[in-house]
């Protein structure tokens, strides 16, 4: 490295070189001064690599207040699911030992179709690649909100969720006559608890011209903390759900 | 105690935390982990996906993917920080791969960075912001207008009214000041 203190005694513009704010133009010219200059060199060979690190730096955004209790109660709300699914599976194990199998001992012919159909159930599990993997499913109506007409032409929707082996939640959006809001507008599918206190963000999507389309999402929220599903109209801002709710439906087990 | 000690006490305590969470008992450790890192995974969400709410959406789904894989959190093969910027590297790619995100933007009105090579990248970046929020107003100024505004020496000796001599030294010393608190953060960049 050059002797300390050669980069005081720099051009300016060695300085714009390393931060990358140099002008094209300039950069031609530059170069051609550099080669004679030791005192650029100096400042390049010190302060370059800090110069490329600092032109991949990350904007100077801070996240929206409200994100730490929306992301926390995410996760408990999966968590908890997540134990209560693995208590639902556990009582319904006990209670076919319990109940069903005395029942069924008393009728040989019963028991032997209920083996020919659990042995074709197994069968075609593991013939369908991922049809075992499946847990859960649900499915979505979705209408516009009371008092906004319910025209042929009025907005409509239907959505499923179902569960994949990892635990993440697949949905199918399909919306029909919504209006197109604008290159810098979108639409965004939300849970929402029954108590209309907690949103979670399932995804968004662009309505192309004709109003109508199908939009595959992935979310890790679970449709059986929430209830229900809107549909509304954002603008860039905080990530909130944002007023008017375009389309609702409750939740349906399938 | 030296910087090392420190470090190594932050690793072992942020690795406390995620035990504690892959042990169910997850709403202390995770509202701390979240505290310590939401800024930082925020501000990569931005860069990654160019949307203040796809960037919520990316934290939100970090946090969800740290708890369910926090049991295989492993603290020999590396830092709590470089697992969850790894997550959010991932829930990040594949954010931008769905289709309903992709349009928010026009390709001609915005173009997404492309995603940095490693969690190190990022981590580093990430610092390089914390460290750049502790100069003294003079040099976070000039730094500011160059970073932020992508103005020349001459442009902010002309905004602030300044010699383009005093613009240039309050450049090379905050570099100098930033150099400095990258190497306290473990990070050396020449």
């Amino acid at each position: 490295m050059p002797p300390k203190g050669q980069a005081e005694l720099a051009h300016p513009q060695a300085a714009d070189w390393v931060t990358g704010t140099l002008g094209p133009d300039d950069v031609v010219l530059f170069q051609f001064h550099l080669k004679g200059c030791p005192h650029c060199q100096a400042a390049i060979a010190e302060f370059g690599q800090l110069g490329q690190l600092l032109r991949q730096l990350p904007p100077a955004a801070e996240p929206p207040p409200a994100l730490e209790a929306r992301t926390i109660a995410g996760v408990l709300a999966a968590a908890a699911a997540d134990r209560s699914s693995t208590r639902a599976g556990t009582r319904a194990d006990g209670m076919a030992k319990v109940i069903r199998f005395p029942r069924w001992r008393s009728r040989t012919g019963l028991l032997t179709i209920a083996s020919a159909v659990a042995a074709a159930v197994i069968a075609v599990l593991l013939v369908v690649p991922g049809l075992g993997a499946q847990k859960a499913s649900f499915a979505f109506r979705l209408a516009p909100p009371r008092g906004s007409g319910q025209a042929a032409s009025a907005p409509s929707g239907a959505a499923t969720a179902r569960q994949d082996s990892s635990g993440s939640w697949n949905i199918t959006l399909t919306v029909r006559h919504l209006k197109d809001v604008g290159p810098k507008r979108w639409y965004e599918c939300w849970y929402v608890s029954r108590d209309g206190r907690q949103a979670v963000s399932a995804g968004t999507f662009v309505i192309p011209p004709s109003g109508n389309g199908t939009f595959p999402m992935t979310s890790s929220a679970d449709p059986r903390d929430f209830q229900s599903m809107e549909i509304t109209v954002q603008l860039p801002g905080n990530g909130a759900l944002q007023r008017p709710i375009v389309l609702s439906g409750s939740a349906k087990k399938l | 105690m030296s910087l090392d000690d420190t470090g190594a006490r932050l690793a072992a305590q942020e690795a406390q935390l995620v035990a504690q969470v892959a042990d169910g008992n997850i709403e202390q450790p995770m509202t701390e982990l979240y505290r310590r890192y939401a800024k930082n995974l925020y501000r990569f969400g931005v860069q990654m996906l160019g949307d203040g709410g796809l960037a919520e959406e990316m934290v939100q789904e970090s946090f969800q993917r740290l708890w369910r894989s926090a049991g295989r959190y492993d603290a020999g093969r590396g830092s709590v920080a470089a697992f969850l910027f790894v997550i959010a590297r991932s829930a990040a790619a594949d954010i931008r791969k769905r289709p309903s995100s992709r349009p928010l933007f026009q390709a001609e009105d915005y173009q997404l960075p492309p995603l940095p090579d490693s969690a190190d990248q990022i981590l580093n970046t990430l610092i390089l912001r914390e460290a750049l929020d502790e100069l003294s107003p003079a040099h976070a100024e000039v730094l500011q207008l160059i970073l932020g505004e992508g103005l020349t020496q001459a442009e902010i000796a002309d905004r602030l009214g300044l010699a383009i001599g005093t613009v240039k030294s309050r450049t090379f010393n905050g570099m100098r000041a930033l150099r400095s608190a990258l190497g306290e953060r473990g990070i050396h960049a020449a």
